[in-house]
């Protein structure tokens, strides 16, 4: 999704242009010509129109009403403060409108503009205002005065990322029948699998796993959200269920491996981001806790793969059995050393509300849900739900399933986090890996042939097996070390880069398997 | 698909919310633009980090332009006449702080050149050059690790002030020759430093002499014209580039006018009034550099400059005479990033963009 228009070059006549321009600015919140009376409060107030009603935002809204409060300036340097401009200006200020970037020489086209006039130098005049104006968190000129004008900083960040928008891949995996495919477009309000059909059950013998990939641009309020949602059907339907993860792990890999190709390489400018950020692995119901399949699944994608766990179908049970299922699989999750996403802790400086709110999440895992694509009436009211007949499931009520809480979690407020792990933490683990293989091949056969720098010949290949075990590691780290400090630091980690960049070029690498081997 | 089920049609692309689309039962908002809280929420931990360079002769007002933008004492500005004498070869001299407001943390460091454009024979821009690249070069080792830092720290010099004396008549040998080059590798934003000492005609013929000098000399200074994204930027960055170079005065000591505090300079003629758009165009400077391009500038360092210098980078070092994949990445020599001349450096680093797009 980063799409930088370089080769965008527009014609400049722009003469024509004046009059949209100055709606474009209006547009971007360039206080045009309006007088903003009370631009205090409708400054904060425009601010928070813009930001949802959400615990974590509240403080950060906190913050900046402070302002209306006229506090002193905040600069802090380790040289001297600034001097502290005592007397705060009085009078209101005569030019309450932007001045413009307009050079005097210009001829005005229309109105509705403001002449740049240079009055007299001793009278008191207005700053241009930034074009963020809208969300500028200076409410006043005044501030000009006090502060140095960086706290707009966060709202540069946010215009660019609403012009990008985001994407986001998550994965769903589990069962048939387990109402994934529900749930994914309950979620996300979308009907991505109107057109699928099931399979019957003489199929289903033959049938393998897939990956499916699905892609839905959803855009609200001006921002956009690319979502893929990738899907596992087939998993777990065979009779024979041994290994059926392989594909899924290697799905995850490729899309590593090709991000790690593209980082690589010399043009970075459009890399898609493929990586799958997030697991929702459902689990059945009906069992006593945890299969054996659910435990080698998730065993084999914690390391890659953000994964959180969904009680799948929570309607045929009982609130305490509900409880009692998810001790036990938070039990056994813990028992088998499945390293699941980890909520991070919140701030020790929160509210005691926003920390409740936190434990009550954290301890909801595996998240309870139940999907519709229904829309029934109760209460009086049209909502999403299922009908039976002795009552009315619905989806969105916080009583009856944790529906909204994974939401809440997946989309409001952990979305961002889920990126960032995957970023920093699975992302990074694959590719040191990928580069320690590849050194260590190096490593072997330099010290195979003891060549000398300059006779660089081509070396045959050994099928090297990508050991994971621990003692393993321990010797790449060495090794390593040992090459680190025999050539350099520099050396080692661009050797593999180049060696990188020109053995993608030539080589396929297959999946999680070996990453060296050849053809 | 059972068919008792009425499921709501939404629409697969952009769905307005509203009302008068009737198709589309939204039940509540999924909540997307919550990420951008989220987003803010990390950036404000984070802090944000700018990196500044001021390049000019002695006595233009750097520091005090310095001291200015960030209403802070970031350095001393020495009196004229006293202070230390001027170096006898060019130094660079960086000063890093931390500074915040309303929540937003920022580290800034500010590299000055003192020592640039005083000595006799001028032709040693290397220096400058140099310790830009390394920075580059800095991030690039720290990026190709193994293990790699979650955030690494970013000492790339993210713009450069170029500080333009206020003669009155163009531009210098010395400033195009500097320009030509800085241009290549850093965002360069020049201004007519001191400009007290020009009218108000006289500056604006200054200036357009100046962005003729410019346009001749192919010297692209920020807001370049090629990476304006869509036409709101266009149409922004026009007004700006039409008012580039910016006319600056700087000061640091207050005077009292009108009953209100101002910077500014004082004078037997009167109070020149740095904040006063009508007096020099200090605002538009520091909007430009602070309130509004903070981010652009840092985003076109990433993914522009130091892009270019990557590239290089990597094909220098496939370039050398080794066996397959055993390459050296030396740190480059001086010479050989830096002497290479402009439009060679320009032609290299823009042939490898050019045939992506």
């Amino acid at each position: 999704m980063r799409n930088f228009a370089w080769e965008i070059k527009l014609d400049l006549e722009l003469a024509d242009r004046e009059s949209e321009a100055w709606d474009m600015d209006r547009s971007l919140g360039w206080q045009g010509n309006s007088v903003p009376e009370d631009r205090t409060e409708a400054g904060i107030k425009r601010f928070l129109e813009d930001t949802t009603d959400d615990g974590e935002l509240r403080k950060f809204v906190k913050d900046f009403s402070g302002s209306e409060s006229c506090h002193p300036p905040e600069a802090k340097t380790w040289a001297s403060r600034p001097q502290v401009l005592e007397p705060r200006p009085q009078a209101p200020d005569l030019y309450d409108d932007d001045l413009e970037f307009r050079p005097p020489s210009w001829p005005q086209s229309s109105d509705s503009q403001q002449y740049f006039c240079a009055p007299a130098p001793l009278s008191p005049s207005a700053r241009p205002r930034s074009p963020w104006g809208k969300l500028d968190p200076y409410d006043s000129s005044e501030d000009d005065k006090e502060y140095v004008g960086f706290a707009t900083l966060p709202n540069q960040v946010h215009r660019k990322s609403v012009k990008k928008g985001f994407d986001f891949t998550l994965m769903v995996a589990g069962e048939s029948g387990l109402g994934k495919s529900t749930l994914v477009n309950s979620l996300f309000l979308t009907d991505l699998y109107r057109d699928r059909k099931l399979l019957g059950a003489e199929e289903r013998i033959m049938q393998t796993v897939e990956i499916t990939k699905h892609a839905v641009d959803i855009e609200e309020k001006g921002v956009r959200l690319r979502l893929t949602i990738v899907d596992t059907p087939g998993f777990g339907d065979a009779v024979n269920n041994t290994e059926c993860w392989k594909p899924v792990a290697e799905y995850i890999d490729q899309q590593f491996e090709q991000y790690f190709r593209d980082e690589s390489g010399l043009n970075r400018k459009n890399i898609q981001d493929n990586r799958v950020h997030c697991c929702l692995y459902f689990i059945s119901p009906f069992g006593h806790g945890l299969r054996p399949l659910d435990v080698e699944f998730m065993k084999a994608l914690h390391q890659r793969v953000n994964i959180v766990p969904i009680l799948a179908k929570a309607d045929t049970l009982t609130p305490p059995e509900v409880d009692c299922k998810k001790r036990k699989i938070r039990e056994e999750i813990e028992r088998f050393g499945i390293k699941i996403y980890q909520i991070p802790d919140c701030d020790l400086d929160e509210d005691e509300d926003f920390k409740l709110k936190d434990q009550a999440l954290k301890e909801s895992i595996p998240f309870a849900v139940i999907g519709s694509n229904t829309v029934v009436e109760a209460r009086g009211r049209r909502v999403r739900g299922r009908l039976y007949p002795w009552g009315i499931v619905e989806v969105e009520n916080p009583g009856h399933c944790d529906f909204v809480k994974l939401r809440t979690m997946l989309v409001r407020t952990h979305m961002q986090d889920l990126k960032d792990v995957t970023r920093e933490t699975h992302y990074e683990n694959y590719r040191a890996q990928c580069i320690q293989s590849m050194t260590r091949l190096v490593v072997k056969e330099r010290n195979r042939n003891k060549l000398t720098r300059e006779s660089g010949t081509d070396f045959p290949i050994p099928a090297v097996p990508p050991g994971t075990d621990p003692e393993t590691e321990k010797l790449i780290r060495e090794k390593d070390e040992e090459v680190r400090a025999v050539w350099g630091i520099g050396e080692v980690p661009c050797l593999v880069i180049n060696i990188g960049i020109s053995w993608f070029g030539n080589r396929k690498i297959p999946g999680s398997g070996a990453y060296l081997g050849p053809g | 698909m059972d068919p008792l089920r009425r499921s709501p049609s939404p629409c697969s692309s952009s769905r307005p919310s509203s009302p008068s689309t009737p198709a589309c039962e939204m039940f509540g908002p999924i909540g997307i633009e919550a990420v951008l809280g989220q987003l803010k929420i990390k950036a404000m931990k984070m802090g944000f980090e700018f990196n500044i360079m001021v390049v000019g002769q002695s006595g233009l007002g750097k520091s005090t332009m310095v001291n200015t933008l960030f209403k802070s004492k970031v350095w001393k500005s020495n009196p004229p006449g006293l202070g230390l004498p001027t170096p006898q070869t060019l130094q660079l001299h960086s000063v890093t702080h931390v500074i915040e407001e309303k929540g937003v943390k920022l580290k800034l460091t500010v590299t000055d050149t003192p020592g640039f454009g005083d000595q006799i024979n001028n032709d040693n821009w290397d220096p400058i050059l140099g310790y830009i690249n390394e920075q580059y070069e800095r991030y690039l080792q720290e990026e190709i690790l193994i293990t790699r830092r979650h955030h690494i720290p970013d000492t790339r010099v993210h713009c450069c002030v170029y500080f333009v004396p206020p003669t009155g008549h163009c531009l210098r040998p010395l400033d195009i020759e500097f320009l030509q080059r800085l241009c290549r590798t850093v965002n360069v934003v020049p201004v007519i430093a001191r400009a007290d000492s020009l009218t108000m005609e006289e500056r604006e013929a200054f200036r357009h002499r100046i962005q003729k000098n410019l346009r001749t000399h192919c010297i692209d200074v920020y807001p370049q014209k090629c990476f304006d994204e869509d036409i709101n930027d266009k149409i922004l960055n026009s007004k700006l580039r039409d008012r580039i170079p910016f006319a600056v005065v700087g000061a640091d000591r207050e005077h009292l006018v009108n009953g209100r505090c101002v910077l500014g300079r004082k004078t037997k003629w009167g109070i020149i009034e740095v904040e006063n758009m009508a007096h020099c165009e200090f605002p538009l400077l520091r909007d430009l550099l602070i309130r509004s391009h903070l981010q652009d500038l840092k985003d076109i360092t990433h993914n522009v400059h130091y892009e270019n210098y990557r590239v290089i980078r990597l094909n220098e070092s496939h370039l050398l005479p080794r066996g397959p994949g055993w390459v050296n990445l030396d740190p480059a020599s001086p010479g050989q990033l830096t002497s290479r001349r402009p439009f060679k450096v320009c032609r290299g680093a823009h042939d490898v963009s050019e045939d992506e797009f």
